[in-house]
């Protein structure tokens, strides 16, 4: 069977603790307002290419929380690299698959304050990531259209 | 920037006579050669011209020439195929004997028949890749009715001993043996004497995608895996590609005619690349040197400090340099199956390149090729990895 990536669009996000980069717990539902999760794979020539760009992104409106398949040695670095701006969860490609159902990297999710999932999709550019956080014009809205077209 | 596509492994431009063929036979043989018409007839009659010049090139008969897809096709076919003739002829569980290097397309077979009652011997291979004739040997059993090795291993260039297989196999009439010849097709000489079923790929030869072949000599009892009409006695229903079919015997006779001159040619730029890059400390050389390995391939892996090949191959691309590992972008093949076969080691086998060349790769851009590794390699020893990362995103 062929499976979309990604939780359906309304489904509730994973009310597990993860443990960020300092060893932190994060409960992703108790964070508020809209939280932007990215997931990408050190296995992944195309989640390498946007790892440069998250550098110089900004994401005013929400909380963004980078979920990486990298060693706790590989976090430092990138940590140091995004100049501990935002959280980074390790978890495994099957963790990501069991939690998230993200099968491909580099993908986007956007939770809104519901703690639902209002937008999902693949993304490439951290232009595209904005696009789909809904901070960059008309495409957010085309994309969640475009979802909900082909979930029906 | 020019590219300096090192990836011919995984698919090679048409050389230019395929490329002629495929463009003048689209335009003249567009009927269905099974058409009962003149010019399905025509058609057929090239489809037909063409397996016979196979034929003769490969020296078997024209008859054990059937076209297919491609290599997953043929290998499926070749597998699957004979072991299902065999359990509907005999109604009980064979055994079959795989190489834990194969191409997915004969290693999941295996996995899928294990599934199904098949009993599926997986055989180990040593540091330098090759699988033990002593090992096949070891494996046979009374119910043993297919070997199936490659020539070329894809990843690492590992030459098998697919002559001692088959001279060891020969004797044993219920077995028989298939070869994976896509990467060793073209580039090293090959005896079909001894092999009862070949894997040809199309594209890797200079041919187009979407076509292949598969060699099973007369006397091998087959089941088909697709059902419809009869194009290719029955085994591989399906209307005829025939400009498919015609480009790729043109390109199988020119990959005859040019491998002498071609292998000269990537000896040295094998020779040259080797000798640079296992000087460098930090690389591990993953492919044995010729005769052990094929020229146009050769295998590497960084060393330490998390690097994969992923990091290494957008590196590497932001220089031109388009390369690639064991597989794409696929987040969930974290380590190479076939390095950690020969190394058991995770982070060798999670930081391999593949370079792969051709003919028409020269010195020169041999030589530009270590000259960014030995840069790369320089600047990772040092540097936060995804720093540097972005400088090269930045300089490209």
């Amino acid at each position: 069977m062929i499976s979309e990536n990604g939780p359906d669009l309304g489904s509730f996000i994973s009310a597990k603790e993860y443990i960020n980069q300092s060893g932190s717990a994060l409960n992703l539902r108790s964070i508020r307002g809209t939280k932007v999760l990215l997931f990408i794979s050190m296995h992944c020539v195309r989640c390498m290419e946007l790892v440069p760009e998250l550098q110089q992104m900004h994401l005013p409106h929400a909380r963004f929380i980078l979920f990486s398949t990298g060693s706790d040695e590989d976090h430092k670095e990138l940590d140091e690299f995004l100049q501990r701006k935002w959280p980074i969860v390790s978890l495994s490609p099957e963790q990501m698959e069991e939690d998230f159902l993200i099968r491909s990297h580099p993908f986007g999710l956007v939770i809104d304050e519901n703690q639902q999932v209002c937008n999902k999709g693949t993304v490439y550019t951290s232009n595209e990531l904005l696009e789909l956080a809904g901070t960059r014009g008309a495409g957010n809205l085309l994309k969640v259209l475009r979802n909900y077209v082909r979930r029906k | 920037m020019n590219s300096l596509y090192l990836d011919y492994c995984a698919s090679t431009p048409l050389h230019p006579r395929a490329f002629q063929t495929l463009m003048d036979s689209s335009k003249l043989y567009y009927a269905n050669p099974s058409s009962m018409h003149e010019m399905g007839f025509e058609a057929s009659l090239r489809v037909e011209e063409s397996r016979e010049q196979i034929a003769r090139l490969l020296q078997v008969k024209a008859t054990e020439v059937i076209f297919t897809s491609g290599a997953t096709e043929s290998n499926n076919l070749a597998i699957i195929g004979v072991v299902r003739a065999w359990m509907k002829r005999t109604g009980r569980n064979p055994h079959i004997i795989l190489s834990e290097i194969e191409h997915s397309s004969v290693y999941q077979c295996g996995k899928q028949l294990a599934k199904e009652g098949v009993e599926v011997s997986f055989l180990p291979v040593n540091r330098q890749g090759i699988v033990s004739p002593v090992s096949v040997k070891e494996s046979l059993q009374a119910n043993t009715i297919l070997v199936s090795v490659m020539h070329v291993n894809n990843e690492t260039g590992a030459v098998q001993p697919i002559a001692e297989i088959g001279e060891l196999v020969k004797p044993m009439p219920h077995v028989l043996f298939h070869v994976d010849g896509v990467q060793g097709f073209g580039k090293l000489p090959v005896e079909l004497d001894y092999i009862d079923l070949y894997t040809v790929s199309g594209h890797k030869i200079g041919g187009p995608k979407g076509i292949g072949l598969l060699i099973a000599k007369e006397h091998i009892e087959m089941d088909p895996l697709l059902y419809g009409g009869e194009q290719e006695l029955g085994i591989r229903p399906g209307t005829t590609n025939v400009p498919a079919v015609l480009s790729l015997a043109e390109a199988i006779a020119a990959a005859f005619e040019e491998q002498q001159k071609k292998f000269k040619h990537l000896m040295a730029l094998h020779d040259l690349v080797y000798s640079r890059l296992a000087g460098i400390s930090e690389l591990v050389m993953n492919s044995p040197q010729p005769p052990l390995s094929s020229p146009h391939i050769l295998n590497f892996s960084y060393q330490g400090r998390g690097i994969t090949s992923a990091m290494m191959i957008r590196m590497l691309a932001k220089q031109g340099i388009i390369v690639s590992s064991q597989s794409a972008c696929s987040s969930k093949a974290k380590q190479s199956r076939v390095l950690m076969a020969m190394t058991q080691d995770e982070m060798i086998s999670s930081s391999s390149i593949r370079l792969s060349f051709n003919e028409t790769v020269t010195l020169e851009e041999a030589g530009y090729l270590v000259a960014s590794v030995e840069q790369m390699v320089c600047q990772l020893k040092s540097k936060n990895k995804f720093d540097l990362l972005q400088k090269y995103q930045m300089n490209s």
